[in-house]
């Protein structure tokens, strides 16, 4: 089965042929992440073109019995560079959110710090450790531990058994993508959400409740907050946005107060319009 | 998908060969899938390419120098790994190999990528000492930019506008436009403070409020904490921030049950909350 192969996907291909010339089959599916189907697509899309003189883009011969696979690269793939600025920026980004332990025997800390020092002197980076930004979230992934979080609306931690999988990035900050043991599910949480980290943990017993997903009618005053949002629809001057629950919805416009009002619906203006008022309260005192 | 792949790979061997001021007519003349389109499929495909490639992190602009004879197309990028590869302190296999290692843990293909696609251009006009141009909330800037830092899940632009850093939010950069001169100034800023606009006070304040409420929140604002006492689960704090659009935010969202200020800073703060 061939998932989406992309552009991205190509081009990581391509950066890693260039590592070595022969590779065994299993190896290489297992460092670009593919399946053998996968392969045998990506070949076929690299192998009709041509470079500007004539000559093949790269060649390859696979040798099935003894699970080989050989590049006879051109200049034009070793000279072409494929690993973008962007890309580099958006690894140093997520590699720095947090203290990231990667379980592999193949990688230590001192690779992942020297690679990110490489890339903090190659861009011109100002220091991402201010005081209040050091977290010492120890994500060990691929290793079963718990976790203390805090939902997005919310303001009371709760306790997660998760297998740590993946870290990533959505609109509302760095994700930790994480088997959650008890539900058998794949769960995300927002990485600057979780309090602590460890089997140490002090549990207490997780409450179950269900929020409907809530329509919030507003308007902007600064449209870089619709930046913020997935998805949003307009309605002649006025925006339509769908939050997963009202106390998401109420904790995204007190964030964004300077930036968009609440038009409706009551329940998540008033508790807005609530906060804002007690913090001018405090400010007239 | 076959198509466009093998399309923008072909574009990308293009540059490779001739990497500067490449012509549209030299593009669709040499990659074969362009050739036999008409004129205004041939133009939706390469724009179609062109914006995937921007997503990749290629720039593919069209350079138009009123003081060149040559104008055309040039590809850009890749001018770290480029610099990487070039210096000859570091182990270039094994810094692509870690990257490659990490990439299977940790997924950077999000959308929310705005505008950090100017990354690489603000990036190569720091180092090469150009002013730049772009719009920001409405008005033209023009500026050196000196460094770029990160912060509350936001990438930020550090320049010199008017003899004063100011920084700002790459999310809100419009119509980036990098000068053609190198080397126009010798500055050197060691740290970024956050100053927003021309407003540049230091705001001292003392609050107090339950602990995890400060951290899942504290990186919503530059701040320094010059004092943090802890009784219960309750913290008292006193900061240090320069950010007043990033504490009022902080104020918000945390609710803290007593703040002592200065008048004149509450004075400040509440003229940004009504706007």
């Amino acid at each position: 089965m061939v998932k989406k192969i992309n552009l991205t996907k190509v081009g990581n291909f391509i950066s890693i042929i260039k590592l070595q010339q022969i590779w065994t089959i299993d190896e290489l599916l297992k460092k670009v992440d593919i399946n053998y189907d996968e392969l045998l697509y990506l070949l076929t899309i690299l192998s009709d073109i041509y470079s500007k003189n004539g000559e093949y883009f790269f060649d390859f011969d696979i040798d099935a019995e003894n699970n080989k696979i050989l590049f006879n690269n051109t200049s034009v793939i070793n000279d072409m560079e494929t690993v973008t600025d962007l890309e580099l920026f958006k690894v140093y980004t997520l590699i720095n959110i947090i203290n990231l332990d990667l379980n592999i025997d193949t990688l230590t800390k001192n690779d992942i710090n020297s690679f990110s020092k490489i890339l903090k002197d190659a861009f011109k980076i100002y220091d991402l450790e201010n005081e209040n930004q050091i977290d010492s979230k120890n994500i060990n992934l691929n290793t079963v531990t718990t976790i203390e979080y805090i939902k997005l609306g919310n303001d009371k931690p709760e306790f997660y058994d998760v297998e740590p999988l993946l870290i990533t990035s959505n609109l509302e900050g760095s994700v930790l993508e994480a088997l959650d043991i008890n539900d058998s599910k794949i769960k995300t949480f927002l990485i600057n959400r979780i309090i602590s980290i460890g089997d140490d943990l002090n549990k207490k017993s997780k409450q179950k409740y269900k929020q409907n997903d809530i329509d919030v009618i507003f308007d902007v005053k600064d449209d870089s907050v619709l930046l913020k949002l997935n998805k949003y629809k307009k309605k002649e001057k006025l925006y339509v946005a769908k939050f997963r629950n009202k106390n998401i919805a109420i904790e995204f416009f007190i964030e964004n107060f300077t930036s968009a009002n609440v038009i409706s619906p009551d329940i998540v203006k008033v508790d807005v319009m609530n906060r804002v008022e007690s913090i001018r309260a405090l400010l007239t005192k | 998908m076959k198509n466009v792949i093998k399309r923008c790979v072909s574009l990308l061997t293009l540059f490779n060969d001739k990497s500067t001021q490449i012509s549209t007519e030299y593009i669709r003349d040499n990659i074969s899938s362009y050739r036999d389109l008409s004129d205004s499929a041939f133009k939706r495909s390469f724009e179609r390419d062109k914006v995937l490639l921007r997503e990749m992190g290629y720039s593919l602009d069209y350079v138009n120098d009123k003081w060149s004879i040559d104008e055309g197309y040039n590809l850009s990028g890749t001018s770290i790994i480029n610099s990487i590869k070039k210096n000859q302190n570091i182990e270039f296999n094994q810094f692509l190999n870690t990257y490659h290692i990490i990439k299977k843990y940790i997924d950077s293909n999000s959308e929310n990528t705005n505008n950090i696609n100017n990354v690489s251009k603000l990036n190569d006009a720091i180092k090469e000492k150009k002013r730049v141009s772009f719009k920001y909330q409405n008005k033209i800037r023009k500026v050196y930019p000196m460094g770029i830092k990160f912060f509350n899940n936001n990438w930020y632009l550090g320049a010199e506008d008017n003899k004063k850093l100011k920084t700002y939010n790459l999310n809100k950069i419009n119509d980036l436009k990098i000068g053609n001169k190198s080397d126009l100034h010798d500055k050197e800023y060691k740290e970024i403070k956050f100053s927003w606009e021309n407003k540049d006070h230091l705001i001292t304040i003392k609050l107090n409020l339950k602990k995890e409420i400060y951290l899942i929140n504290k990186n919503i604002f530059n701040h320094s904490v010059n004092i943090k006492k802890q009784q219960n689960n309750l913290l008292n704090l006193e900061i240090n921030t320069y950010d007043i659009n990033g504490l009022l935010k902080f104020l918000l969202l945390t609710n803290p049950k007593t703040i002592t200020l200065g008048k004149k800073y509450k004075s400040l703060l509440l003229e940004v909350l009504d706007g």
